[in-house]
Protein backbone atom coordinates (compact mmCIF):
# COMPACT_ATOMS: atom_id res chain seq x y z
CA UNK A 1 0.00 0.00 0.00
CA UNK A 2 1.86 3.06 -1.23
CA UNK A 3 -0.82 5.87 -0.61
CA UNK A 4 -3.29 7.00 2.14
CA UNK A 5 -6.67 4.68 1.67
CA UNK A 6 -9.82 5.83 3.23
CA UNK A 7 -11.02 2.21 2.70
CA UNK A 8 -7.69 0.76 4.25
CA UNK A 9 -8.17 3.28 7.14
CA UNK A 10 -11.62 1.91 8.37
CA UNK A 11 -10.74 -1.42 7.82
CA UNK A 12 -7.88 -0.78 10.50
CA UNK A 13 -9.41 1.26 12.77
CA UNK A 14 -12.26 -1.67 12.99
CA UNK A 15 -9.26 -3.99 13.39
CA UNK A 16 -8.17 -1.93 16.22
CA UNK A 17 -11.48 -1.69 17.76
CA UNK A 18 -11.57 -5.47 17.73
CA UNK A 19 -8.57 -6.76 18.96
CA UNK A 20 -8.94 -3.60 21.44
CA UNK A 21 -12.44 -5.24 23.08
CA UNK A 22 -10.03 -8.76 23.05
CA UNK A 23 -7.86 -7.48 25.58
CA UNK A 24 -10.64 -5.83 27.30
CA UNK A 25 -12.06 -9.01 27.60
CA UNK A 26 -15.40 -7.68 26.22
CA UNK A 27 -15.41 -8.87 22.99
CA UNK A 28 -19.02 -11.26 23.36
CA UNK A 29 -20.61 -8.73 24.87
CA UNK A 30 -19.78 -5.44 22.48
CA UNK A 31 -18.80 -6.60 19.60
CA UNK A 32 -21.67 -6.04 18.09
CA UNK A 33 -21.52 -2.02 18.96
CA UNK A 34 -18.61 -1.84 16.81
CA UNK A 35 -20.86 -1.20 13.96
CA UNK A 36 -22.99 1.78 15.88
CA UNK A 37 -19.41 3.49 16.45
CA UNK A 38 -18.32 3.53 13.44
CA UNK A 39 -21.32 4.09 11.99
CA UNK A 40 -23.55 6.03 14.11
CA UNK A 41 -27.11 7.43 13.76
CA UNK A 42 -25.97 11.00 13.89
CA UNK A 43 -23.28 10.33 10.79
CA UNK A 44 -22.62 13.69 9.62
CA UNK A 45 -22.28 11.61 5.92
CA UNK A 46 -22.27 8.35 5.70
CA UNK A 47 -19.88 7.36 2.59
CA UNK A 48 -22.16 4.61 1.25
CA UNK A 49 -26.27 5.38 0.79
CA UNK A 50 -26.87 4.92 4.70
CA UNK A 51 -25.95 4.14 7.80
CA UNK A 52 -27.11 0.66 7.92
CA UNK A 53 -25.37 -0.31 4.75
CA UNK A 54 -22.37 0.97 6.56
CA UNK A 55 -23.17 -1.10 9.65
CA UNK A 56 -23.55 -4.50 7.55
CA UNK A 57 -20.36 -3.79 5.92
CA UNK A 58 -18.96 -3.36 9.40
CA UNK A 59 -20.57 -6.65 10.54
CA UNK A 60 -18.82 -8.52 7.34
CA UNK A 61 -15.13 -6.91 7.70
CA UNK A 62 -16.14 -8.30 11.82
CA UNK A 63 -17.00 -11.53 11.30
CA UNK A 64 -14.17 -11.74 8.71
CA UNK A 65 -11.20 -11.09 11.76
CA UNK A 66 -13.50 -14.32 13.34
CA UNK A 67 -12.03 -16.09 10.54
CA UNK A 68 -15.01 -16.69 9.33
CA UNK A 69 -15.85 -16.98 5.50
CA UNK A 70 -17.86 -14.17 3.77
CA UNK A 71 -19.82 -15.89 1.48
CA UNK A 72 -23.42 -14.84 -0.18
CA UNK A 73 -25.34 -17.66 1.27
CA UNK A 74 -24.49 -17.00 4.84
CA UNK A 75 -27.18 -16.78 7.42
CA UNK A 76 -28.26 -12.83 7.64
CA UNK A 77 -29.71 -13.66 11.48
CA UNK A 78 -25.95 -14.00 12.78
CA UNK A 79 -24.12 -11.24 14.25
CA UNK A 80 -20.99 -11.34 14.63
CA UNK A 81 -20.59 -12.14 18.38
CA UNK A 82 -22.94 -14.80 17.54
CA UNK A 83 -19.50 -16.38 15.60
CA UNK A 84 -17.10 -16.03 18.32
CA UNK A 85 -18.19 -19.66 19.99
CA UNK A 86 -17.26 -20.87 16.55
CA UNK A 87 -13.80 -19.25 16.55
CA UNK A 88 -13.25 -20.39 20.33
CA UNK A 89 -14.32 -24.20 19.66
CA UNK A 90 -11.70 -23.44 15.91
CA UNK A 91 -8.69 -26.11 16.25
CA UNK A 92 -7.81 -25.96 12.59
CA UNK A 93 -6.46 -22.89 10.87
CA UNK A 94 -9.08 -20.68 8.80
CA UNK A 95 -8.34 -21.03 4.65
CA UNK A 96 -6.70 -18.87 2.96
CA UNK A 97 -9.51 -17.99 0.15
CA UNK A 98 -10.22 -14.56 -0.75
CA UNK A 99 -13.90 -13.65 0.33
CA UNK A 100 -15.96 -10.96 -1.45
CA UNK A 101 -18.36 -8.63 0.95
CA UNK A 102 -21.03 -8.12 -1.24
CA UNK A 103 -22.71 -4.92 0.83
CA UNK A 104 -19.37 -3.80 0.32
CA UNK A 105 -18.47 -4.37 -3.16
CA UNK A 106 -20.63 -1.52 -5.03
CA UNK A 107 -21.09 -3.32 -8.41
CA UNK A 108 -18.84 -0.71 -10.61
CA UNK A 109 -20.27 -0.61 -13.91
CA UNK A 110 -18.80 -2.96 -16.35
CA UNK A 111 -15.37 -1.30 -17.88
CA UNK A 112 -16.23 1.04 -20.50
CA UNK A 113 -14.17 4.17 -22.54
CA UNK A 114 -16.58 7.19 -22.11
CA UNK A 115 -16.15 10.74 -24.06
CA UNK A 116 -17.03 13.56 -21.96
CA UNK A 117 -18.20 17.13 -22.99
CA UNK A 118 -14.82 18.36 -23.17
CA UNK A 119 -14.89 16.64 -26.40
CA UNK A 120 -14.99 19.27 -29.16
CA UNK A 121 -15.72 18.07 -32.39
CA UNK A 122 -12.30 18.70 -33.99
CA UNK A 123 -11.76 18.77 -37.36
CA UNK A 124 -8.90 16.07 -36.92
CA UNK A 125 -11.53 13.58 -35.79
CA UNK A 126 -8.68 10.97 -34.57
CA UNK A 127 -10.80 8.82 -32.36
CA UNK A 128 -13.30 7.96 -35.40
CA UNK A 129 -10.09 7.74 -38.04
CA UNK A 130 -7.97 5.64 -35.69
CA UNK A 131 -10.91 3.44 -33.70
CA UNK A 132 -10.35 -0.16 -35.17
CA UNK A 133 -13.63 -1.46 -34.96
CA UNK A 134 -15.56 1.95 -36.09
CA UNK A 135 -17.10 2.50 -33.40
CA UNK A 136 -16.91 5.71 -33.29
CA UNK A 137 -19.24 8.14 -34.96
CA UNK A 138 -19.91 11.73 -34.72
CA UNK A 139 -23.08 13.31 -33.66
CA UNK A 140 -24.22 16.41 -33.30
CA UNK A 141 -20.71 17.50 -34.05
CA UNK A 142 -19.62 15.34 -30.84
CA UNK A 143 -18.12 12.03 -30.53
CA UNK A 144 -20.19 9.04 -29.75
CA UNK A 145 -18.69 5.13 -28.82
CA UNK A 146 -20.96 2.47 -29.56
CA UNK A 147 -20.44 0.39 -26.80
CA UNK A 148 -21.59 -2.91 -28.12
CA UNK A 149 -18.57 -2.87 -30.65
CA UNK A 150 -15.85 -0.98 -28.63
CA UNK A 151 -13.32 -3.36 -27.46
CA UNK A 152 -11.58 -0.83 -24.94
CA UNK A 153 -8.14 -0.78 -26.66
CA UNK A 154 -7.88 2.55 -25.57
CA UNK A 155 -6.82 4.24 -29.07
CA UNK A 156 -9.24 7.06 -29.36
CA UNK A 157 -8.13 8.25 -25.80
CA UNK A 158 -4.98 8.49 -26.15
CA UNK A 159 -5.37 10.08 -29.97
CA UNK A 160 -7.44 12.46 -28.43
CA UNK A 161 -5.85 15.70 -28.34
CA UNK A 162 -8.02 17.46 -25.11
CA UNK A 163 -8.26 14.34 -23.29
CA UNK A 164 -11.83 14.07 -23.76
CA UNK A 165 -12.43 10.47 -23.40
CA UNK A 166 -11.73 8.66 -20.55
CA UNK A 167 -11.23 4.59 -19.25
CA UNK A 168 -13.53 3.87 -16.47
CA UNK A 169 -12.13 0.21 -15.57
CA UNK A 170 -13.38 -1.94 -12.96
CA UNK A 171 -10.65 -1.48 -10.58
CA UNK A 172 -10.60 -4.98 -9.16
CA UNK A 173 -10.52 -6.32 -12.03
CA UNK A 174 -8.07 -4.09 -13.31
CA UNK A 175 -5.74 -4.90 -10.98
CA UNK A 176 -6.31 -8.79 -11.12
CA UNK A 177 -2.94 -10.22 -13.11
CA UNK A 178 -4.78 -13.67 -14.07
CA UNK A 179 -8.31 -12.61 -14.38
CA UNK A 180 -9.92 -14.78 -11.54
CA UNK A 181 -11.66 -11.67 -10.60
CA UNK A 182 -15.21 -10.81 -12.58
CA UNK A 183 -18.58 -10.02 -12.25
CA UNK A 184 -21.55 -12.54 -11.28
CA UNK A 185 -25.49 -11.54 -13.28
CA UNK A 186 -25.77 -9.03 -10.46
CA UNK A 187 -22.66 -7.44 -11.33
CA UNK A 188 -21.15 -8.24 -7.96
CA UNK A 189 -17.63 -9.03 -8.28
CA UNK A 190 -17.00 -12.93 -7.54
CA UNK A 191 -13.57 -14.76 -7.14
CA UNK A 192 -12.56 -17.91 -8.79
CA UNK A 193 -10.56 -19.50 -6.38
CA UNK A 194 -8.96 -21.51 -9.23
CA UNK A 195 -7.95 -19.13 -11.08
CA UNK A 196 -6.41 -16.97 -7.85
CA UNK A 197 -3.25 -16.82 -6.66
CA UNK A 198 -3.77 -14.50 -3.84
CA UNK A 199 -1.40 -11.94 -4.76
CA UNK A 200 -3.87 -9.40 -2.80
CA UNK A 201 -3.67 -6.81 -5.74
CA UNK A 202 -7.54 -6.69 -5.61
CA UNK A 203 -8.00 -6.14 -1.85
CA UNK A 204 -6.03 -2.85 -2.31
CA UNK A 205 -7.61 -1.94 -5.27
CA UNK A 206 -10.93 -1.92 -4.65
CA UNK A 207 -12.32 1.70 -3.57
CA UNK A 208 -14.43 0.06 -1.30
CA UNK A 209 -12.83 -2.17 0.36
CA UNK A 210 -14.90 -5.09 -0.42
CA UNK A 211 -12.31 -8.15 -0.83
CA UNK A 212 -11.24 -9.35 2.36
CA UNK A 213 -9.51 -11.87 3.82
CA UNK A 214 -10.28 -14.79 7.06
CA UNK A 215 -8.12 -13.01 9.93
CA UNK A 216 -6.52 -15.19 12.45
CA UNK A 217 -6.09 -12.62 14.93
CA UNK A 218 -8.49 -14.41 17.22
CA UNK A 219 -6.69 -17.39 16.80
CA UNK A 220 -3.04 -16.08 17.64
CA UNK A 221 -4.61 -14.71 20.89
CA UNK A 222 -6.66 -17.00 22.56
CA UNK A 223 -3.35 -19.49 21.16
CA UNK A 224 -1.50 -16.83 23.49
CA UNK A 225 -3.98 -16.72 26.17
CA UNK A 226 -4.53 -20.28 26.66
CA UNK A 227 -1.24 -20.78 27.04
CA UNK A 228 0.14 -22.15 24.26
CA UNK A 229 4.04 -21.58 22.98
CA UNK A 230 3.43 -19.40 20.40
CA UNK A 231 6.24 -18.24 18.42
CA UNK A 232 6.27 -15.33 15.94
CA UNK A 233 8.43 -15.44 13.03
CA UNK A 234 9.15 -11.68 11.41
CA UNK A 235 9.53 -10.98 7.77
CA UNK A 236 12.42 -9.26 7.02
CA UNK A 237 9.95 -6.56 4.92
CA UNK A 238 9.19 -5.89 9.09
CA UNK A 239 12.10 -3.68 9.41
CA UNK A 240 11.05 -0.86 6.72
CA UNK A 241 7.35 -1.10 8.64
CA UNK A 242 7.37 0.91 12.37
CA UNK A 243 9.86 3.86 12.08
CA UNK A 244 12.07 1.85 14.51
CA UNK A 245 14.80 -0.60 14.94
CA UNK A 246 14.27 -4.06 14.37
CA UNK A 247 15.29 -4.61 18.03
CA UNK A 248 12.38 -2.25 19.39
CA UNK A 249 9.79 -3.70 17.57
CA UNK A 250 11.22 -7.82 18.95
CA UNK A 251 10.90 -6.25 22.04
CA UNK A 252 7.25 -5.16 21.32
CA UNK A 253 6.52 -7.82 19.66
CA UNK A 254 7.25 -10.22 22.71
CA UNK A 255 5.26 -7.87 25.00
CA UNK A 256 2.50 -9.38 23.52
CA UNK A 257 3.05 -12.53 25.07
CA UNK A 258 4.40 -14.52 22.54
CA UNK A 259 6.91 -17.08 23.55
CA UNK A 260 9.51 -16.34 21.26
CA UNK A 261 10.02 -13.93 18.21
CA UNK A 262 12.21 -14.92 15.53
CA UNK A 263 13.34 -13.27 12.23
CA UNK A 264 12.16 -15.22 8.99
CA UNK A 265 15.79 -13.42 7.56
CA UNK A 266 16.82 -16.54 9.64
CA UNK A 267 15.43 -18.81 6.95
CA UNK A 268 16.45 -16.64 4.13
CA UNK A 269 19.79 -17.23 4.32
CA UNK A 270 19.11 -21.15 4.48
CA UNK A 271 17.43 -20.33 1.55
CA UNK A 272 19.94 -18.77 -0.56
CA UNK A 273 22.48 -20.74 0.66
CA UNK A 274 20.31 -23.79 -0.18
CA UNK A 275 18.97 -22.12 -3.60
CA UNK A 276 22.59 -21.29 -4.90
CA UNK A 277 23.61 -25.14 -4.42
CA UNK A 278 20.32 -26.17 -5.94
CA UNK A 279 21.35 -23.39 -8.94
CA UNK A 280 24.98 -24.79 -9.52
CA UNK A 281 23.82 -28.21 -9.25
CA UNK A 282 20.87 -27.33 -12.59
CA UNK A 283 23.16 -25.48 -14.34
CA UNK A 284 25.56 -28.27 -14.47
CA UNK A 285 22.83 -30.75 -15.66
CA UNK A 286 22.59 -28.61 -18.39
CA UNK A 287 19.05 -26.26 -17.29
CA UNK A 288 18.76 -22.95 -19.13
CA UNK A 289 17.51 -20.98 -16.14
CA UNK A 290 16.14 -21.50 -12.77
CA UNK A 291 13.68 -18.69 -10.95
CA UNK A 292 13.38 -18.24 -7.51
CA UNK A 293 10.49 -19.92 -5.55
CA UNK A 294 10.20 -17.51 -2.08
CA UNK A 295 7.60 -15.44 -3.67
CA UNK A 296 4.42 -17.90 -3.30
CA UNK A 297 1.74 -15.99 -5.49
CA UNK A 298 4.73 -16.21 -8.03
CA UNK A 299 4.57 -20.12 -7.02
CA UNK A 300 0.52 -20.40 -7.67
CA UNK A 301 1.01 -18.31 -11.20
CA UNK A 302 3.32 -21.14 -11.85
CA UNK A 303 1.17 -23.78 -10.82
CA UNK A 304 -2.11 -22.56 -12.34
CA UNK A 305 -1.27 -20.38 -14.85
CA UNK A 306 2.18 -20.02 -16.48
CA UNK A 307 2.26 -24.24 -16.30
CA UNK A 308 5.30 -24.48 -19.28
CA UNK A 309 7.54 -22.52 -15.63
CA UNK A 310 7.05 -25.14 -13.14
CA UNK A 311 10.02 -26.90 -14.08
CA UNK A 312 12.12 -23.97 -13.74
CA UNK A 313 10.58 -23.11 -10.57
CA UNK A 314 13.82 -23.96 -7.48
CA UNK A 315 12.34 -26.64 -5.07
CA UNK A 316 14.51 -24.90 -2.47
CA UNK A 317 11.74 -24.11 0.63
CA UNK A 318 10.78 -20.78 1.23
CA UNK A 319 12.81 -19.17 3.91
CA UNK A 320 9.22 -19.06 6.14
CA UNK A 321 9.19 -22.79 6.33
CA UNK A 322 12.97 -23.04 6.50
CA UNK A 323 12.43 -20.68 9.26
CA UNK A 324 9.70 -23.20 11.04
CA UNK A 325 12.04 -26.05 10.85
CA UNK A 326 15.05 -24.09 12.59
CA UNK A 327 12.33 -22.93 15.17
CA UNK A 328 10.86 -26.65 15.87
CA UNK A 329 14.16 -28.22 16.54
CA UNK A 330 14.34 -26.39 19.71
CA UNK A 331 10.66 -25.97 19.96
CA UNK A 332 8.87 -29.09 18.67
CA UNK A 333 5.14 -28.10 20.49
CA UNK A 334 5.56 -24.62 19.08
CA UNK A 335 2.56 -23.12 16.84
CA UNK A 336 4.41 -20.92 15.02
CA UNK A 337 3.26 -17.89 13.58
CA UNK A 338 4.23 -16.02 10.34
CA UNK A 339 3.92 -12.27 10.31
CA UNK A 340 4.30 -10.01 7.39
CA UNK A 341 2.84 -7.76 4.29
CA UNK A 342 1.86 -11.12 2.53
CA UNK A 343 -1.61 -12.57 1.02
CA UNK A 344 -0.40 -15.17 -0.75
CA UNK A 345 1.60 -16.48 2.00
CA UNK A 346 -1.49 -17.32 3.92
CA UNK A 347 -1.83 -19.79 1.10
CA UNK A 348 1.49 -21.25 1.09
CA UNK A 349 1.50 -21.59 5.43
CA UNK A 350 -1.78 -23.45 5.30
CA UNK A 351 -1.47 -25.54 2.09
CA UNK A 352 2.17 -25.99 1.81
CA UNK A 353 4.09 -25.83 5.38
CA UNK A 354 3.79 -26.14 9.23
CA UNK A 355 3.22 -23.13 9.98
CA UNK A 356 -0.02 -22.85 11.77
CA UNK A 357 -1.56 -19.43 11.56
CA UNK A 358 -0.22 -15.54 9.15
CA UNK A 359 -0.94 -12.33 10.96
CA UNK A 360 0.12 -9.15 8.57
CA UNK A 361 1.66 -5.89 9.80
CA UNK A 362 -1.94 -4.34 10.27
CA UNK A 363 -2.94 -7.37 12.21
CA UNK A 364 0.28 -6.88 14.25
CA UNK A 365 -0.09 -2.85 14.62
CA UNK A 366 -3.70 -3.59 15.93
CA UNK A 367 -2.41 -5.84 18.89
CA UNK A 368 0.38 -3.58 19.40
CA UNK A 369 -1.90 -0.43 19.33
CA UNK A 370 -4.38 -2.37 21.95
CA UNK A 371 -2.14 -3.24 24.19
CA UNK A 372 -0.85 0.00 24.83
CA UNK A 373 3.02 -0.78 23.33
CA UNK A 374 4.76 2.30 22.33
CA UNK A 375 6.95 0.83 19.87
CA UNK A 376 9.13 3.88 20.58
CA UNK A 377 9.95 3.34 23.87
CA UNK A 378 10.77 -0.81 23.91
CA UNK A 379 13.83 -1.82 24.73
CA UNK A 380 16.88 -2.45 22.16
CA UNK A 381 18.65 -5.40 24.45
CA UNK A 382 17.32 -8.40 22.04
CA UNK A 383 19.75 -11.00 20.80
CA UNK A 384 18.99 -10.53 17.08
CA UNK A 385 21.93 -12.85 16.10
CA UNK A 386 21.16 -15.46 13.00
CA UNK A 387 20.24 -12.82 10.23
CA UNK A 388 22.34 -10.28 8.62
CA UNK A 389 22.14 -8.10 5.49
CA UNK A 390 21.57 -10.92 3.13
CA UNK A 391 18.76 -13.00 4.61
CA UNK A 392 16.92 -9.14 5.32
CA UNK A 393 17.68 -8.37 1.82
CA UNK A 394 14.96 -10.86 0.82
CA UNK A 395 12.16 -7.58 1.92
CA UNK A 396 13.20 -5.77 -1.56
CA UNK A 397 13.02 -6.63 -5.45
CA UNK A 398 16.87 -7.90 -6.20
CA UNK A 399 17.36 -9.11 -2.68
CA UNK A 400 17.33 -12.67 -3.77
CA UNK A 401 19.43 -12.14 -7.11
CA UNK A 402 22.11 -10.32 -4.52
CA UNK A 403 21.95 -13.14 -1.90
CA UNK A 404 22.68 -15.71 -4.77
CA UNK A 405 25.24 -13.99 -5.95
CA UNK A 406 26.88 -13.24 -2.98
CA UNK A 407 27.31 -17.07 -2.54
CA UNK A 408 28.31 -17.69 -6.18
CA UNK A 409 30.18 -14.73 -7.24
CA UNK A 410 30.71 -15.85 -10.84
CA UNK A 411 28.53 -16.71 -13.18
CA UNK A 412 25.17 -15.94 -12.28
CA UNK A 413 23.42 -13.66 -15.07
CA UNK A 414 20.47 -12.50 -13.31
CA UNK A 415 17.38 -11.54 -14.58
CA UNK A 416 14.48 -9.44 -11.86
CA UNK A 417 11.12 -9.97 -12.77
CA UNK A 418 10.02 -6.87 -10.18
CA UNK A 419 5.99 -7.04 -9.90
CA UNK A 420 3.43 -8.63 -12.02
CA UNK A 421 2.98 -6.14 -14.60
CA UNK A 422 1.41 -6.79 -17.97
CA UNK A 423 5.32 -6.70 -19.78
CA UNK A 424 6.65 -8.71 -16.68
CA UNK A 425 3.44 -12.00 -17.33
CA UNK A 426 4.33 -12.11 -20.92
CA UNK A 427 8.28 -12.06 -20.44
CA UNK A 428 7.06 -14.97 -17.83
CA UNK A 429 5.14 -16.26 -20.03
CA UNK A 430 7.67 -16.95 -23.10
CA UNK A 431 10.25 -17.87 -20.15
CA UNK A 432 8.22 -21.04 -19.62
CA UNK A 433 8.96 -21.42 -23.29
CA UNK A 434 12.32 -21.77 -23.17
CA UNK A 435 13.25 -18.12 -24.20
CA UNK A 436 15.09 -16.41 -21.18
CA UNK A 437 18.43 -14.04 -21.58
CA UNK A 438 19.57 -15.10 -17.88
CA UNK A 439 19.90 -18.06 -16.17
CA UNK A 440 19.12 -17.26 -12.66
CA UNK A 441 15.54 -15.58 -12.79
CA UNK A 442 14.12 -13.42 -9.79
CA UNK A 443 10.28 -13.36 -9.44
CA UNK A 444 8.28 -10.65 -6.73
CA UNK A 445 4.82 -10.14 -7.17
CA UNK A 446 4.89 -7.20 -5.94
CA UNK A 447 6.50 -4.40 -7.45
CA UNK A 448 9.72 -3.33 -5.30
CA UNK A 449 9.20 -6.90 -3.47
CA UNK A 450 7.49 -7.22 0.02
CA UNK A 451 8.15 -4.06 1.00
CA UNK A 452 5.27 -2.87 -1.02
CA UNK A 453 3.32 -5.81 0.19
CA UNK A 454 -0.27 -5.26 0.23
CA UNK A 455 -0.58 -5.61 4.05
CA UNK A 456 2.48 -2.85 4.67
CA UNK A 457 1.40 -0.28 7.09
CA UNK A 458 4.36 1.82 6.19
CA UNK A 459 4.95 4.68 2.72
CA UNK A 460 6.33 2.34 0.62
CA UNK A 461 9.20 4.97 -0.02
CA UNK A 462 9.51 5.49 3.66
CA UNK A 463 9.77 1.22 4.39
CA UNK A 464 12.53 1.25 1.29
CA UNK A 465 14.65 4.18 3.23
CA UNK A 466 14.09 2.32 6.08
CA UNK A 467 15.25 -0.69 5.61
CA UNK A 468 17.97 0.59 3.41
CA UNK A 469 19.17 2.30 6.75
CA UNK A 470 19.20 -0.61 8.86
CA UNK A 471 20.87 -2.81 6.21
CA UNK A 472 24.06 -0.37 5.75
CA UNK A 473 24.07 0.27 9.63
CA UNK A 474 25.08 -3.52 9.85
CA UNK B 1 15.33 36.69 14.28
CA UNK B 2 11.91 35.05 13.42
CA UNK B 3 10.45 32.57 14.91
CA UNK B 4 10.43 29.25 13.69
CA UNK B 5 6.61 27.59 13.04
CA UNK B 6 7.31 24.39 15.41
CA UNK B 7 5.70 20.88 13.65
CA UNK B 8 5.34 18.40 15.86
CA UNK B 9 4.77 14.69 13.71
CA UNK B 10 3.14 11.88 15.79
CA UNK B 11 5.61 8.83 15.82
CA UNK B 12 3.36 6.73 18.00
CA UNK B 13 2.49 3.58 17.15
CA UNK B 14 -1.19 4.28 16.46
CA UNK B 15 -0.82 7.12 14.00
CA UNK B 16 2.35 5.18 12.92
CA UNK B 17 -0.26 2.34 11.45
CA UNK B 18 -3.30 4.56 10.77
CA UNK B 19 -1.27 6.32 8.04
CA UNK B 20 1.48 8.41 9.71
CA UNK B 21 4.55 7.18 7.68
CA UNK B 22 3.78 9.26 4.88
CA UNK B 23 4.52 12.08 7.19
CA UNK B 24 8.12 11.19 7.84
CA UNK B 25 8.71 12.95 3.96
CA UNK B 26 6.78 16.20 5.16
CA UNK B 27 10.17 18.18 5.32
CA UNK B 28 11.43 17.12 2.02
CA UNK B 29 7.77 17.92 0.11
CA UNK B 30 8.37 21.50 1.50
CA UNK B 31 8.01 24.65 -0.78
CA UNK B 32 11.65 25.68 -1.39
CA UNK B 33 10.45 29.06 0.59
CA UNK B 34 8.84 27.03 3.51
CA UNK B 35 11.69 25.51 4.49
CA UNK B 36 13.99 27.99 6.91
CA UNK B 37 10.73 29.21 8.68
CA UNK B 38 9.92 26.04 9.59
CA UNK B 39 11.19 23.31 12.40
CA UNK B 40 10.10 19.66 12.28
CA UNK B 41 10.19 16.97 14.87
CA UNK B 42 8.96 13.49 15.09
CA UNK B 43 7.59 13.18 18.55
CA UNK B 44 6.12 10.33 21.05
CA UNK B 45 2.37 9.74 20.99
CA UNK B 46 0.85 13.46 21.07
CA UNK B 47 -2.20 12.59 23.66
CA UNK B 48 -4.61 13.53 20.62
CA UNK B 49 -6.07 9.89 20.03
CA UNK B 50 -7.13 9.53 23.62
CA UNK B 51 -8.73 12.82 23.60
CA UNK B 52 -11.45 13.15 21.14
CA UNK B 53 -13.17 10.14 19.10
CA UNK B 54 -14.40 12.83 16.26
CA UNK B 55 -10.74 13.62 15.48
CA UNK B 56 -9.26 10.72 13.32
CA UNK B 57 -5.13 9.38 13.67
CA UNK B 58 -2.63 10.42 12.22
CA UNK B 59 -1.94 13.57 14.06
CA UNK B 60 0.57 16.24 14.14
CA UNK B 61 0.29 19.78 15.83
CA UNK B 62 1.86 22.84 13.94
CA UNK B 63 2.49 25.42 17.17
CA UNK B 64 0.31 23.01 19.12
CA UNK B 65 -2.49 23.20 16.87
CA UNK B 66 -3.46 19.81 16.74
CA UNK B 67 -3.76 18.43 12.81
CA UNK B 68 -5.80 15.47 12.64
CA UNK B 69 -5.61 12.96 9.42
CA UNK B 70 -2.84 14.49 9.01
CA UNK B 71 -1.01 14.26 5.38
CA UNK B 72 1.64 16.34 3.75
CA UNK B 73 -0.63 18.61 1.76
CA UNK B 74 -2.54 19.78 5.14
CA UNK B 75 0.20 20.41 7.09
CA UNK B 76 1.63 22.58 4.23
CA UNK B 77 -1.62 24.55 4.15
CA UNK B 78 -1.46 24.98 8.24
CA UNK B 79 1.96 25.98 8.36
CA UNK B 80 1.38 28.67 5.27
CA UNK B 81 -1.43 29.23 7.50
CA UNK B 82 0.24 29.67 10.53
CA UNK B 83 2.62 32.19 8.68
CA UNK B 84 0.02 33.79 7.28
CA UNK B 85 -1.52 34.56 10.97
CA UNK B 86 1.51 35.26 12.35
CA UNK B 87 1.92 38.46 9.93
CA UNK B 88 -1.45 40.31 11.58
S1 LIG C 1 -0.34 7.85 18.95
FE1 LIG C 1 -0.37 9.66 17.80
S2 LIG C 1 -1.43 11.03 19.09
FE2 LIG C 1 -1.33 9.22 20.27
Amino acid sequence: MGYTNGAMLIKREITNRFTKLYYEGKLETEIDKIPLIISPKMAKKPVRCCIYKEREVVNNRLISLLGIPITPTMDELMRPSDYIEIAKQREETPTCRLNIIDAACSSCSKEQHVVTNHCRGCVAQPCMLNCPKNAISFIDGKAEINADTCVNCGICRNVCPFHAIINTPVPCEQACPVDAISKDKYGIARLDEDKCIHCGKCITACPYGAVTQKSHLYDVMKSIDNGKKVIAMLAPAVIGQYNVDLEKIISGVKELGFFDVVEVAVGAEMTAAEEAHEWKERMEEGAKFMTTSCCPAYVELAEKHITDLKPFVSTTPSPMVLTDRWVKTTHPDAITVFVGPCVAKRSEAINKSDVKYVLNFEELGAMLISKGIELSEQSTEVDIAGAGPVGRGFAQSGGVAAAIKTAIPEGVNEIIINGLDKPNMRALKSMGKGKCDGNFVEVMVCTDGCVAGPSCIADIRVAKRQLAKYLNRN
Amino acid sequence: MEKKIKVKICIGTLCYVMGGSELQLLEEHLPEELKKRVDIEGSICLGFCNSNEDEKPPFASVNGKCVSRASITKLINQIKKELEDGLH
